[in-house]
C-alpha cells in the first residue's frame, strides 16, 4: 500500500479547565490521509474537529500519540474560518506574505503565485485592499495565500462557514477546481454535510464529548463533480445516511 | 458657490463677528488697553512683539524643548511598552511605578526637575518626556497585546522569527492605537514644556506668559498664548497627517468627515 501522506496515530488530547477539571477534546484517533485526497471532517461544535486540525498545524500539542508526515510537518497551507488577511497589505502583498517570510520569493514561486491567483479569479484585484473586497473574494486571497509556498497539506477550518449559501456553493466549486490543479491533500472541517459530500472522497464523522471518530464513510461520487451531482440519488442517499450518523 | 467655498466663507464670517464682538465688548464698556486690548489694538502689539529682536528665541526655545522632548518620549514609549507587551512579568513589575508616575499632577513634579536639570531647556525637556512617554507606552502595549489570535497563529505557521513578527503585524496593527497616543501627546507635550518654563526659565513662550503677568503686559501674555495655540494647532495637523498616510488602509479612515 501506498505510503500514507498522513498518519494520525492514536492521537489523545486532554484539556485541563478552569478549576483543575479535565476535558477530553480527543479520544484515541487513528487515520491515514493518502496524497491528494480530499477529506472533511464534520460533527457538532466542540466535536474536536477543530482540535485535531490545529495539532496538526502544530499550534497545540496532543496529550498522548503521535503524526507521521510522509515528507515534512512544516508543509501545510492553513485557511482559516474568517480569512485573515492583513488589512494593510493588499491583495497581492497578502498572497505573496508567506513567500516573503519564509524567504522563498523565487522567480519561479512568484510566477506560480500569478497563476494561483489567475486561478482563483484574483486577476485584475492584485491592488485591491482587503476592506475592499467581500467575504467570499477575501476567502480566495486566504486559500492562495496558503497555496502560495506550495504545501503539500492544506488545512481548512470551516474556511467558507462565515459566507452566505450561494457564495458557500460557488466557492465550493472553485475549491474543486483549485484541487484538481494543484493535486493538494486536503482536510477540510465543515458543519455542513451537503458540503462535505459534495467536495470530499472520504467523510468523517466526529461525536462530542469526548471528540472520537464515530464513522469514516468513502464517498463515492464520479469526478469531476458538477453541481448536477448535488440532484443524483446517490448525493441524497450520502447525505442521508451522514444525517442518520450525526443523529 | 463649491461646498469648501461655503465652509471657507462660513469659517471667515464667524471670525469676523468674533472680532466684532471684542471690539464691541471693549468700546462698549470702555475697557482700558491695558486689561483688554481691542483686536486693533492687540493686532499692532502682536506685530511689535513679532518684530522685536528677541521673539524668536522664545518660539525656538520652546519649539525645541517640545521637538526633542516628543521624540525622545515617543521613543521610549514604544521601546517599553513594547518590552511590557511582551513580557507579563516586567509589566506587572514595572506598572505600579509608572503609573505612580503618571498619577503625580505634573505641575508638582516640574520644581524637581528644575533644581535637578537647571534652568536651561533640559529640564523641560525631561518634563516633556515624562508627558509623552505614558500614554505612547500605554497604547502601544494596548496596540501589541490586540493582534488577533488568528494573526498570532497564522504567524506561527508561517514559524515567522520575532522581528518579521514586528515588522509585518505587531507594528502595522498597534499603529492606530499608537497613533492615538501620538495624538494626545501632543497637547501633553506643549503642556509640559510650558509648564517647565512657567516655574523657572530664561526664555520660552512659558517664560514670556509669566513675564507679562508680573510686568502686568497683558498684550504679551495674549500674544504668547495665541503663539502657543498655533504651536499645537500645527503640531495636531501634522501628526492628522501622518495618521491619514500610515493609516490610509485602516476602517477608520473611512470616516469622512
Amino acid at each position: 500500500m501506498e505510503h500514507p501522506a498522513i498518519r494520525i496515530n492514536d492521537v489523545n488530547k486532554i484539556y485541563r479547565g478552569s478549576g483543575g477539571k479535565e476535558v477530553q477534546a480527543l479520544t484515541n484517533i487513528n487515520l491515514d490521509v493518502k496524497n491528494s485526497e480530499f477529506i472533511s471532517i464534520i460533527g457538532p461544535s466542540g466535536c474536536g474537529k477543530s482540535t485535531l486540525l490545529r495539532i496538526l498545524a502544530n499550534l497545540d500539542q496532543p496529550t498522548s500519540g503521535k503524526i507521521d508526515w510522509a515528507k515534512s510537518a512544516d508543509h501545510i497551507g492553513f485557511v482559516f474560518q474568517d480569512s485573515v488577511l492583513l488589512p494593510w497589505k493588499t491583495v497581492y502583498q497578502n498572497a505573496k506574505f508567506p513567500l516573503e517570510v519564509k524567504k522563498m520569493d523565487s522567480k519561479e514561486n512568484l510566477a506560480n503565485l500569478d497563476k494561483l491567483l489567475e486561478l482563483a479569479g484574483l486577476k485584475g484585484f492584485e491592488n485591491a485592499y482587503p476592506r475592499e473586497l467581500s467575504g467570499g473574494m477575501k476567502q480566495r486571497v486566504s486559500i492562495v495565500r496558503a497555496l502560495s509556498y506550495n504545501p503539500d497539506v492544506l488545512l481548512m477550518d470551516e474556511p467558507f462557514g462565515a459566507l452566505d449559501a450561494l457564495t458557500r456553493d460557488k466557492m465550493g466549486i472553485e475549491l474543486m477546481r483549485i484541487w484538481n490543479e494543484t493535486k493538494k491533500t486536503i482536510l477540510f472541517v465543515t458543519h455542513s454535510i451537503a458540503e462535505s459530500v459534495f467536495l470530499s472522497d472520504r467523510v468523517i464523522v466526529m461525536s462530542p464529548r469526548p471528540g472520537k471518530i464515530d464513522e469514516v464513510m468513502d464517498i463515492d461520487l464520479p469526478r469531476p463533480r458538477t453541481v448536477t451531482v448535488k440532484e443524483t440519488p446517490e448525493f441524497t442517499t450520502y447525505v442521508k445516511k451522514l444525517r442518520e450518523v450525526l443523529g | 458657490m463649491s461646498k469648501y467655498g461655503r465652509k471657507v466663507a462660513l469659517a471667515v464670517a464667524t471670525f469676523l463677528l468674533f472680532l466684532a464682538v471684542w471690539q464691541g465688548y471693549v468700546s462698549l464698556f470702555n475697557v482700558p488697553a491695558h486689561t483688554l486690548p481691542g483686536p486693533g489694538v492687540f493686532a499692532q502689539q502682536f506685530i511689535n512683539y513679532m518684530t522685536a529682536g528677541d521673539m524668536h528665541t522664545h518660539i525656538g526655545t520652546t519649539l525645541y524643548e517640545i521637538f526633542i522632548g516628543f521624540l525622545v518620549g515617543c521613543v521610549l514609549g514604544l521601546i517599553m511598552g513594547y518590552i511590557l507587551a511582551k513580557s507579563p512579568l516586567l509589566e506587572r513589575l514595572f506598572t505600579p511605578y509608572v503609573v505612580l508616575a503618571q498619577t503625580a499632577p505634573k505641575i508638582s513634579i516640574a520644581p524637581l526637575f528644575l533644581l535637578w536639570f537647571g534652568l536651561g531647556a533640559s529640564s523641560k525637556i525631561a518634563l516633556v518626556i515624562l508627558v509623552v512617554f505614558f500614554p505612547i507606552m500605554v497604547n502601544t502595549v494596548i496596540g501589541i497585546r490586540s493582534v488577533e489570535k488568528n494573526m498570532r497563529d497564522l504567524l506561527r505557521i508561517l514559524k515567522a522569527n520575532p522581528w518579521q513578527r514586528f515588522i509585518s503585524v505587531e507594528a502595522p496593527f498597534s499603529l492606530p492605537s499608537i497613533m492615538s497616543g501620538v495624538k494626545v501627546s501632543t497637547t501633553y507635550a506643549i503642556t509640559g514644556a510650558v509648564i517647565g518654563e512657567m516655574i523657572g526659565a530664561k526664555a520660552g513662550l512659558g517664560y514670556l506668559v509669566i513675564l507679562g503677568s508680573e510686568t502686568y503686559n497683558i498684550g504679551l501674555i495674549l500674544t504668547a498664548v495665541l503663539l502657543l495655540s498655533v504651536t499645537g494647532l500645527i503640531l495636531y495637523l501634522l501628526t492628522d497627517f501622518l495618521e491619514k498616510k500610515l493609516l490610509h488602509w485602516h476602517e477608520s479612515q473611512e470616516i469622512v468627515l
